[in-house]
Formats: structure tokens, sequence, C-alpha cells
């Protein structure tokens, strides 16, 4: 796959942020870049409310967990004499769990639940914040010293609300949709639970070496999505231990109810 | 019992034939100082009885008028009972989840009665249970409300705004408006309980203007209560997002508005149709997950009105029930149960913490409403409540049963009043169903290594059965109920 090119050109980009800063990612609001130890994200794409990441910020400043990537700030860019707002995050090495499973690099049981523990942690965390991540994925957790135990929850705060009208999974390309919520899919509003859902998914595709719902040779429209959902996730083997099924078989609940709290999760895995 | 004494019973009777067509709960409070003009056996001077109160050197009176009062100085003439009468609980204490929470809605009868039935349950069973009261501030006076608030072993004061009385749209209720009703006297006496609701409610005036949280807060600061309720307003089928959203700002609002030592609770109504309807059910439920701020929720349903009585049997509202109670276990939040009755103790099973209950149906179930009329001078089918199956079955019906083997007989001091007179009186009837409702209460407490309350109340499910089984019922002497609740188990 070809690296994807910034919206904004390099040679004006690179000056700003230093010699050695290198593309990370194109996403919907903008482009990110790492500079040094920090992941600056260049609000350069679909046009955001500057009132709303200011607000957005001040929550994810608030948040204070491991597992979820420190926000340091917001800063101006000024390029081709135009001001651009940029989020600097802290930069995580490691490489993010998509990248694990293109590699078929699956973890064991235990560091399957790790993950979910430190997931849940983090979640929770930035839930206490106000915030809700919406767009939860592989891409965006990642693995801190490549450790599964280590995640870390990337691109905080400004995910879409996606038009649930265009949503389609497109062969060889397992990106956002296929970690949303039916309600997300529904076009209903994000809830704390769609998050968890993305996790339950998450966690499911590695421990079953596969996504649990999609082919990813496959083209998938919304209508074969939801009846997909609704139809049920399958469960997870019964050889796991109980906590870890229980848990799974919640969070992937197509009711959103069903799916509880991080804590309540957390508990049944022994924590809290 | 005297002539005069009969030709009032007949009195009342008639008055309240009348008044039950269309009101049954009205019925109970208009008619109420019509009782305390009255004499009756409840109101003869009883013996006081008192007990020694856990960690103070004090003593609670159990028996008498002056129930629940605690006193330094052992009284003279009283006899004092064996035991120890455990240590009231806080407020915070009773919703911590240690005790099943009992709430007792006031009626028309006199809180006399339940202010002894509510102390002599806490003596008790006072470790397991906790207690509270509860009043409605649009349905009763000052007097009536600071009257039962006055009970020093009531954990938890309820003044409930009920809001949902302007919400005929979408429950069901009797209609306010007196133009509704063909029979003159019917339509006098809706409008003056419209009237009397706005009265006892001045904030019902004001139910789609800015001050209106701000007045139900302050009127249930005013009647004493000490846990705060929202509104009330009822849930709506046709715009349902909407009204969710409305329930969730308004907690906001009152939650704003708490002082420090406040605690509140959602208070949410929920016509029939929405309980029946899984895709509303859902959407309520992951709204309650989702906001973590709202810690008690105060959920009352209304049920159709039919053959069933005070119980709910519908396997889609029963299930609609068991996930909202599964859901406030898991997620460590206080389900209150309103008006509930014996479903709401069943409930504490799936999770519930609490239920409301009182000595009428209408205390029991937020039933729809359904006029009917009644021939004159037939007169009410005498039920009491029978532990042993769960269910009230009819006095002489009773009075066999007792006899039978694996009968499960009542402790309680109305049951001896009954007992010693083998004459139905269904104002002790209801104390007696009240004082059960609590000792069931209690009884499904159960203990950690058995299983907790959901196996208790298995226990006591199947008991139920296993003696009904044994039994010949027929028609609404058999509690079908038994078996809808023992499936969800």
């Amino acid at each position: 796959m070809s690296s994807p090119e910034p919206r904004l050109p390099r040679h004006l980009v690179i000056p700003l942020l230093g010699s050695e800063a290198e593309l990370l990612g194109v996403g919907t609001y903008g482009d990110t870049w790492r500079s040094g130890d920090r992941a600056v994200k260049i609000l350069c794409g679909a046009p955001t409310d500057p009132r709303r990441v200011t607000r957005e910020v001040e929550a994810l400043q608030r948040v204070d967990n491991p597992h979820v990537v420190r926000l340091y700030g917001l800063r101006r860019l000024s390029i081709s004499s135009n001001d651009y707002q940029a989020l600097e995050f802290e930069f995580v090495p490691g490489g993010d769990i998509s990248e694990r499973i293109t590699a078929k690099d699956w973890p064991t049981v235990e560091q399957a639940t790790s993950l979910l523990i430190a997931l849940l942690q983090g979640l929770q965390a930035l839930h206490e914040s106000g915030s809700i991540h919406r767009d939860l994925k592989p891409a965006n957790i990642a693995l801190r010293s490549r450790s599964w135990a280590l995640p870390v929850i990337l691109d905080l705060g400004l995910a879409k609300q996606l038009d649930a009208s265009t949503v389609t999974i497109y062969p060889g390309l397992l990106g956002t949709p296929a970690y949303m919520a039916p309600e997300q899919l529904r076009g209903q509003p994000a809830h704390k639970a769609s998050d968890l859902f993305a996790v339950g998914v998450v966690i499911h595709q590695l421990l079953l070496g596969r996504h649990p719902l999609y082919d990813p040779s496959e083209s998938y429209e919304l209508p074969d999505m939801l009846r997909l959902i609704e139809s049920g996730i399958p469960p997870i083997s019964l050889e796991y231990p109980e906590a870890l099924r229980r848990v799974v078989t919640r969070l992937t609940s197509v009711q959103a109810y069903r799916r509880g709290s991080t804590r309540s999760n957390l508990q049944i895995l022994g924590l809290g | 019992m005297s002539e005069e004494r009969n030709t009032n019973d007949a009195q009342w009777e008639l008055e309240e034939e009348h008044w039950s067509e269309f009101y049954p709960d009205e019925v109970d409070e208009m008619l109420e100082e019509l009782r305390l003009e009255r004499a009756d056996e409840d109101d003869k001077p009883q013996h006081e009885e008192i007990m020694e109160l856990a960690n103070e050197h004090a003593w609670m009176f159990i028996r008498g008028s002056r129930s629940g009062t605690v006193v330094t100085d052992l009284p003279s003439g009283s006899i004092t009972r064996e035991g120890q009468v455990p240590p009231i609980p806080t407020r915070d204490a009773a919703l911590d989840g240690r005790r099943s929470i009992l709430l007792y809605h006031a009626g028309g009868t006199r809180f006399a009665q339940g202010r002894e039935l509510l102390t002599r349950l806490h003596a008790k069973n006072g470790a397991s249970l906790g207690l509270g009261v509860s009043v409605s501030i649009p349905r009763h006076s000052a007097k009536k409300i600071a009257d039962v608030f006055d009970c020093s072993v009531a954990a938890l004061r309820i003044a409930d705004p009920e809001a949902f009385w302007f919400d005929q749209e979408v429950l069901q209720l009797a209609s306010t408006d007196p133009e509704t009703y063909t029979h003159q006297q019917t339509g006098i006496a809706a409008a003056r309980r419209a009237a009397r609701l706005k009265e006892f409610a001045p904030y019902l005036h004001r139910l789609s203007d800015n001050y209106f949280i701000d007045e139900v807060v302050e009127a249930q600061r005013a009647a004493g209560a000490n846990l705060i309720l929202t509104s009330g307003r009822a849930l709506s089928t046709s715009h349902p997002t909407r009204s969710i959203e409305n329930l969730i700002q308004e907690g906001d609002h009152v939650h704003s508005l708490l002082s420090t030592n406040e605690r509140m609770a959602l208070n949410i109504t929920l016509p029939l149709d929405f309980i029946t309807n899984e895709s509303l059910c859902d959407a309520l439920l992951a709204e309650l997950l989702e906001r973590e701020q709202f810690d008690v929720w105060h959920v009352r349903g209304q049920w159709r009105n039919n053959e069933d009585g005070a119980v709910l049997k519908d396997p889609t509202a029963l299930k609609f029930y068991k996930n909202l109670s599964n859901l406030a276990e898991e997620e460590g939040r206080v389900l209150l149960l309103p008006q509930s009755g014996l479903t709401g103790w069943y409930f504490l099973a799936h999770g519930a913490r609490g239920f409301g209950t009182g000595t009428s149906m209408a205390q029991q179930a937020f039933l729809q409403h359904r006029p009917f009329a009644r021939q004159p001078g037939i007169p009410n089918v005498q039920r009491i409540f029978e532990r042993a199956l769960l269910h009230p079955v009819e006095f002489t019906f009773h009075l066999s049963l007792r006899d039978q083997p694996k009968y499960v007989a009542c402790d309680c001091r109305w049951c001896e009043a009954i007992d010693a007179t083998q004459v139905y009186n269904r104002t002790t009837s209801g104390w007696h169903t009240l004082y059960n409702h609590g000792a069931l209460t209690a009884s499904a407490r159960g203990s950690d290594s058995t299983g907790g309350r959901r196996a208790a109340v298995r226990k006591i499910l199947r008991r139920a059965q296993a003696f009904r089984n044994d039994q010949n019922l027929l028609g609404k002497n058999d509690p079908k109920h038994l078996s809808n609740w023992s499936e969800l188990l």
C-alpha cells in the first residue's frame, strides 16, 4: 500500500514541525505528523467548529491514564497564510493493533485479557472526562513497546458522526465501520456503550484470529452489516476463562444496555 | 357491635362504592376524615410494648399510639419485650445495598397503625430491612404528609411530585374534566379532584415554564423529603427520544439544585405501551446505563387493569422489569419500584433494591384507569393476603386453609385480631398485607453464601407453588402469577 499524501504540502509543514517530521496518517479531520516525541494532528480536513475543538481539548486534557494518549494541548500553525488548529499528542512508539492483525501476530489468551482490561481502564478514564471516542478500531490502538498489556487509545475526541447512508465495508479494508456498534450504523448518536462494542469486537477478533462478522475479502452494505450484527456475534470458545467469555459476550451485545459500563465489566474481570 | 356502628358501616360502604367507581386511591383519601371520626377496634386504647434500642441506653415503643418514640427512661405500665431494636439506618445506609427497602405509600387509612407496623417491622427485621415512607404531594394534605413523615424508623422520606397526573395523553388516568362524565356527581368529584391536585401542588400550574423543576424540588424540601425526586412526568410512546431527553435534562437540572447533604432519584413514569415495547425499553435502559450521574432510579410503571389484580404477570412487562432490575444490580444503581406491591418484592430477586406498597390495591399497583359501574348493594369480596400462596384469597377460604399441612401461618398482631374474632375487617386485613410484604422483604434478603436475594425469593416461590399444588384453588383464589414469576427466575 502506498503512503498517503498529506493535504498540506510537506515542504510547508516540515519547517514548522522540524526537519525529522514524518507523516503518520491522514484522517477525516486532518493530517497527523510525528515531530520528535510528539504526534501533531493538523486540523486541515473536514471543517471543525473551533469551539467544539477547544471544548474537547479541555476535556481530554483532564484524562490522565496510561492507556489513553496524552494530549498536551492545542496550538496554531500558520501555513500559506492560513491558520490551522493543531492538536499535540504524545507519540507512542511500538505500532498499533492493525499492524499486528495484518502480520497475523495474535495475542495469547492471557495477553488478550490484559489488553481488554487495559482498554477498559483507558475507556473508563476517557468516559469519566465526558468524552466518547466513537471511532475505536485496531488502527487507533497503539501498543506501547509492542506490549499487548500496554495499549494506548489514540485519535481522541474528534471522531465524526458518520453518515450511516454511506457506510460500506470494502474488500481488503476493515476500517471504522467494521467496529461500529449497531446504533451508530443506524445513524443514532454514539454512547459510551458504542465504544465498548468496538473493544468487544477487537478482542473477539484477536481471540478468533479473524473478524467475528466480516470476511475481509467481501464487501458489505449497511443492511448486510446490520443483519449480521443483529443475528448475533458468535460466542467465543468455551475453552476461554469464564470471565473473559462473559465480558466479550456482554460487550458485543446488540442492545447497548447489555454491554454494561466499563466499571461493571472490570468488576467481572476481577478488578474494582 | 352497636346498631349505630352498623349504620355507620353501611353509610361508609355506600360512600366507598360510589367513589371507588373511578378513583380508588382518592376514595381512601377523601374518606379519611370520615374514618377518623369513627371509632373502630384499632382506636381502642392498647397496652404499650417497648424494646431496648441497640447501642443506646434507650427504649423504643413498638406497640401502641407512641410506637416509634424513643425514651431514655423505662416508662411505667408498659411491657418490655426481649431483644433489641436494631439501629435505624441513615438514608445512605438504607440505600447502600445491605438491606432491601420497603416503602410505605401513604393512603387513606390512619397512619397511627402504619407507624406501629413499620416500627414492629424494624424492631424485628431492621438489620436486613430498610424502611421508607412515601407521600404524594398532589394528593395528600400538608397535615397528612407531616403525619406520615413523623416516623422515626423510616430511613427514607419521599414526597412524590407525581407530575404524571397531567400526562393524560399517555397514561390511562381518570379524566379530570367534568365535562367528560355523564354522571353529574362523578363530574363534580372529578372537578374537585383536579382543583385539589393543583391546590396541593402549585407547581402543576407551571408545567411548561422555566421554574417548574425548581418548584418541584422546593415542594419536596418543604414537605421534609430526604430523597429528592424529579417530577415524574410520564415518558411518551409517541415521542420517546424527546421524552427521554427531557427526563435526563430534568435530572441534570435537579442534580444542579442539590445541596451538599441532599440526594436525588430519577423519577420515571412509564405507560404500559412503553413497558411492552422492546425497542423503547432498550432505548431507555441504554440511556440509564449511560447516565452514571443518576445512581437511584424510582420507576413506576402503569399496568393493565384486569383480573390479575395488583400483581403483574404479563410476560413482556415482566421481561422489562427483569432487564431493568438486572441492569441496576450489575451497574450498582439503586432501583426502587414504587407502587408495585408484591410484584416489586419479587423483583428484589432480580436486582431491584426496594419497592413501594401499602394497604390498598391502589398503593400496590399503578393500574390503568378502567371506568366501571358497580351495582349498588353488591359488597366487595372479602379478601385477605395469604402468605402461603403469595396471593390474596377469599376470607372464608383463608379460614379453611389454616388447617392444611405446610400452611404458613402469619404471626402479625393484626392477624391475631382477625383470628380472635373470625370476622373480616378490611382495614385490619390491609395492615396484615403490608406487614407480610415487609416480612417477605426481610426474608428475601438471603445471604451471599446461599445465593442472596435470588435464591431466597426462589425458595419462597417454590414453597408457595408447592402449597398451591396441594390445594383446590379456583378463580381468583388461584395465584396464577406464580408460574410466570418462577419461569423468569
